[in-house]
């Protein structure tokens, strides 16, 4: 039965095993390490979908242990977590069968998968943090798991992206750490509990807590990529399209905009948030955030810049979401979180696929590569469409609860909002779509690649086309219980239902 | 079941065609039957319920959805059977089919679609798949019309987003009957039935937003052209009738306005059509035109409940009259045979109104249903403006038999006896379905028309244009046509845009916006921060300008 409540644990330190046995790995060991890494991700898909059931009967999941008098390590598995934990499981498996694909020959593999899964294990953890300081130790170190990770090619390019993301993310981190001690010292708990703590607290004195508030949000803003702390993200587009993946799908900025959302609604509350007036300026900075992003990937002209921009966009709207204190409003912030990852490693994963088959790295180099990759092609499709929000794409349904939600909490300006998101979305996605599909090619590729039958190698091509059909699936199927609709819908009615 | 079938099995057959390559050949003998199910859909009726579908979907046959169905039944059978015969066998014919079954499917959902997301999935699905229709030839002409098409629908789709969000907000994914009946009450009425007129009123090309229509039909592959011209445009009919308030609550007061605009549609767009020099760009433009009359007829009805319950069945029946002969003409186009002239007079007459054809019995029962139903303004005005009209086409019509009464170039395709095939059914079907149609439905509307002061009052326009005509085509030598460019208003729009972008290219204005303004700023900040993102400063002009924008909406929204 212990063991069964430890559950959270459980996942985290399968990530976190597989990590040492990699690290202890020699680097020709290929097949070992291959067999650890995807015997790791699916033990780790079983853990999460063991709690799946048993959060959806109500049980809780727990594991606490004391570090020292008042900071206790916290894990625990409340819906909130299991949402962002299923996502990266789940994206966690088929990022790890395309990294797999994607280094294929490459050096240093040995390393890359060891920060790898100890950079998944620090997901893990977030997710699963019962309370801010565990919340912090495990971001932090997630942050630093990344930074290997990111500057893995080497190049001075790469080291330029990694420096500047340690420098934003440290930084975060250091406001985040002051906001954790205020409140602390101003007496509030650092608990994570449905509706919030420390309402009575910041009715007395709602200017230190309204600078609590923007320092943790700040220091977790930067993850999120909240404008204008948003400029690691584009930079940081060098590493390798596995990597850009965790970073934009699975881990790094869904750390972010989970970590807002426990602010809001675990340590603040939504009502609380609402009433000391830093909801609204929260969601503004979310739809300025929304705005600029997609702005700035009008004018990029290499892929994964502009889907980095359009993440710095798209991760927003979770935010937007949650900032607004409403029910049906919070359901589309939350279940962006999910629907944002599926349809974003989708798109990371088509410009990999480009980049390692083709070769090509630029929105002008696509013409006519619909025909000569037409799997790849037709899974960017679909995710692209998702981002602008097309019926019936998942981005549909956020765009759905987005704006309704917020007509109904009054705040009709962010109908303006999406809109012109879903205009700028149409405008930066579907030229390349033209240009993959309609454009004749510019020239001549060769018509396979040696040692296959397919258009590229199927460890490549088989997660890419999983993951865009269940980017496609979450918004066909929303309708059922246990979409990512329907699970955050009982979030929110557990939330709410306080 | 019907319903499973009419929206299941196109979906079916083009994932089949897109998964499995080599299923082209097999795909495309079943494609043309793909459209049947809408028939039986049509005669049977039916409702189905998917509620773990998007957002809960709910489809239906209402009374109002079943000449539309019979018309898309029909038409998108003889499309497809004219694309199979021009694709056979040819590579291209993959991707043809593909944006076929998928508009088609689409269409079927516009059609049956009960529920606001799913009316908007099914809307969304035949808009951006009939962009693939519009550009199949991917000559520089079908990109451009197809970047036309696609801007207005966007636009259109991103209008009735707003109107969706807005009413889902009160009642969630609700029926469309209660939308509707929710814009009626609702406290931002007139908002509402801006956006929903204006978001269907771009596929139904009511002018001025009609300028995509005569780029993008004519662009598309003969059968494309006779499913945009013939149903695609009723989709937006299909629309309004489903979303807009049966003319209650501010409905009435927007009556006369959506008059005017019929109006001006009907006969703005029969002079721009006179001018054209392709028969098929003639043909887009009269469908505007006839799509004006259509909009007459829903202005009408707007003015009250009763007249709105009397204003579908002849909406309806007008579509479904113009869709069948529409589609007739358009494919046409794809003929190669010699006496094709005389089957397209048929259909082109039918438009016209001609005594017995389906225009005539479609005009009576419109005019009926004015003397009836309009207020006593327009009681009195509109039977002589719709007279005036029927002159207009015909003159148009007469002009479009002289330009196409011989094909110019033989047609393509290999086995030009199924291009007929597909032709004469619909050119069959809208000389039979609207009269049978009438004779089992509405005996007494049939009877109305066969009155002798009926057939006169149809004939006269005919005879008078004839005169017109012919006396025009006597003097043409010394009057001469202006010749407008097809799209019309799009043009100077097109060289407005062009100048824009040319002046105000991201990367080229800002340097010196930067030297001037910026520089000083800019030195001041740390060496650092020019590292962190060298092109922090280089949102475009545009950019800037629509941040400016939305901060003063949200400013505006806030107060």
């Amino acid at each position: 039965m212990a063991l069964y409540t430890a559950l959270p644990l459980l996942a985290l330190m399968s990530s976190l095993l597989a990590a040492v046995v990699i690290f202890l790995l020699p680097e020709a060991a290929r097949r070992w390490r291959t067999l650890v890494n995807v015997a790791a991700a699916v033990v780790k898909l079983i853990l999460v979908a063991v709690m799946l059931a048993g959060v959806m009967q109500g049980h809780e999941f727990g594991f606490a242990m004391m570090l020292a008098p008042g900071l206790e390590l916290r894990l625990q598995a409340d819906a909130l977590s299991l949402l962002f934990i299923t996502l990266s499981a789940v994206l966690w498996l088929f990022t790890t069968v395309y990294a797999i694909g994607y280094l294929e020959n490459s050096p240093n593999r040995g390393r890359f998968f060891g920060y790898f899964s100890l950079c998944v294990a620090a997901t893990m953890g977030v997710a699963t943090a019962g309370n801010l300081f565990t919340f912090f130790i495990f971001y932090e170190l997630l942050t630093l798991a990344t930074y290997p990770l990111v500057t893995h090619r080497g190049t001075p390019e790469a080291m330029r992206g990694g420096r500047i993301y340690l420098a934003y993310t440290l930084a975060g981190g250091a406001a985040l750490l002051a906001g954790i001690i205020l409140l602390e010292n101003a007496g509030g708990s650092l608990a994570f509990i449905a509706g919030g703590s420390v309402e009575q607290l910041a009715v007395d004195d709602p200017a230190l807590f309204s600078i609590i508030f923007w320092l943790l949000i700040g220091g977790i803003g930067v993850k999120a990529a909240l404008v204008p702390l948003h400029g690691w993200l584009p930079v940081a587009m060098v590493a390798p399209a596995p990597v850009s993946a965790l970073l934009h799908a699975v881990a790094v900025v869904k750390a972010g905009a989970f970590g807002i959302t426990r602010i809001v609604f675990d340590v603040f509350g939504v009502q609380t948030t609402d009433a000391l007036g830093l909801g609204p300026v929260l969601a503004a900075l979310a739809a300025v955030t929304i705005l600029y992003g997609s702005v700035r990937a009008l004018a990029q002209t290499d892929i994964k810049r502009r889907l980095a921009f359009s993440t710095v966009s798209q991760v927003s709207y979770i935010t937007l979401g949650i900032a607004l204190a409403g029910p049906v409003v919070a359901v589309g912030g939350l279940v962006h979180l999910v629907h944002q990852g599926l349809m974003k490693i989708t798109l990371f994963f088509c410009a990999g696929n480009w980049a390692e088959t083709l070769g090509i790295h630029r929105i002008d180099q696509l013409d006519g590569v619909g025909q000569r990759m037409p799997w790849t092609s037709a899974a960017f499709t679909l995710g692209a469409l998702g981002m602008i929000g097309v019926p019936p794409t998942a981005g549909f349904i956020s765009k759905w609860y987005l704006g309704t939600g917020a007509l109904q909490v009054g705040h009709g300006w962010v109908i303006a909002v999406l809109v012109a998101s879903t205009v700028l979305n149409a405008a930066y996605f579907l030229p390349v779509l033209r240009r993959l599909w309609f454009a004749p090619p510019s020239r001549d590729w060769e018509e396979r690649l040696p040692g296959t039958r397919a258009e590229t190698t199927l460890a490549l091509l088989i997660p890419t086309v999983i993951v865009a059909l269940l980017a496609l699936g979450a918004g066909v199927l929303a309708g059922l219980s246990l979409s990512p609709l329907g699970w955050a819908e009982l979030i929110v009615l557990r939330e709410y239902a306080r | 079941m019907m319903l499973l079938l009419a929206t299941g099995v196109p979906l079916l057959l083009a994932l089949l065609l897109l998964v499995v390559p080599q299923s082209g050949r097999g795909v495309a003998s079943l494609a043309p039957l793909a459209a049947l199910p809408l028939l039986g859909a049509a005669i049977l009726g039916g409702e189905l319920r998917l509620d773990s579908l998007v957002l809960g979907l709910h489809l239906s046959v209402t009374a109002q959805a079943v000449p539309m169905l019979l018309l898309a039944g029909v038409l998108w059978t003889a499309a497809g059977i004219a694309a199979r015969a021009r694709f056979n066998g040819t590579g291209e014919g993959r991707r043809y089919w593909i944006f076929h079954l998928l508009t088609l499917c689409g269409n079927a959902g516009v059609f049956l679609a009960q529920d606001l997301a799913g009316l908007y999935t099914a809307y969304a699905l035949m808009t951006f798949a009939a962009y693939g229709l519009v550009i199949h030839d991917l000559t520089d002409a079908a990109l451009r019309a197809g970047r036309v098409y696609l801007v207005m629908a966007i636009a259109a789709e991103v209008l009735l987003l707003c109107a969706l969000l807005m009413l889902g907000a009160r009642l969630g994914n609700a029926p469309l009957a209660e939308a509707a009946a929710t814009i009626a009450t609702h406290p931002q009425a007139n908002l509402l039935l801006a956006l929903v007129f204006t978001g269907f009123a771009v596929k139904m090309g009511t002018m001025p937003l009609h300028v995509w229509l005569p780029l993008a039909h004519p662009q598309a592959p003969v059968p494309a052209s006779a499913v945009l011209s013939g149903v695609i445009v009723k989709a937006g009919l299909m629309g309004w009738l489903g979303l807009l308030p049966p003319g209650e609550g501010p409905a009435a007061q927007w009556s006369s306005v959506v008059i005017m605009l019929g109006l001006i549609s009907a006969f703005a767009a029969a002079a721009l059509g006179l001018t054209q020099q392709r028969a098929k760009s003639l043909l887009a433009y009269s469908t505007v035109s006839q799509m004006g009359l259509v909009t007459l007829l829903l202005g009408v009805g707007l003015s009250s409940p009763e007249a709105w319950q009397a204003m579908l069945p002849v909406a309806t029946l007008f579509a479904l009259h113009h869709g069948l002969a529409k589609g007739a003409l358009f494919l046409a186009m794809g003929v190669g045979v010699a006496w094709r002239g005389w089957l397209m007079a048929i259909a082109a007459l039918a438009i016209a109104g001609l005594p017995l054809s389906s225009g005539a019995f479609a005009k009576a029962a419109a005019k009926a249903f004015i003397d009836n139903a309009a207020t006593e303004a327009w009681a009195v005005m509109l039977p002589g403006l719709l007279a005036l009209s029927s002159v207009l086409t015909t003159l148009l019509l007469l002009r479009f038999l002289w330009l196409a009464w011989r094909p110019a170039e033989p047609a393509r395709g290999s086995t030009a006896n199924a291009v007929n095939a597909g032709w004469l059914l619909a050119v069959g079907a809208s000389v039979l379905v609207v009269p049978v149609w009438l004779w089992l439905q509405a005996p007494a509307s049939l009877a109305y028309a066969l009155q002798p002061g009926q057939l006169w009052s149809a004939l006269w326009p005919l005879l008078l244009a004839a005169v017109v005509g012919a006396a025009g085509f006597a003097l043409r030598a010394r009057i001469g046509l202006p010749v407008l460019p097809e799209g019309d208003l799009v043009v100077p729009a097109e060289r407005v845009l062009g100048w824009l972008s040319s002046h105000q290219r991201p990367y080229r204005s800002l340097p010196q916006l930067r030297g001037v303004t910026l520089r000083g700023l800019h030195a001041t900040l740390s060496r650092r921060s020019r590292h962190i993102e060298r092109r922090h400063l280089d949102v475009s002009i545009g950019g800037m300008l629509l941040m400016a924008v939305a901060l003063v909406i949200t400013w505006l929204l806030v107060l």
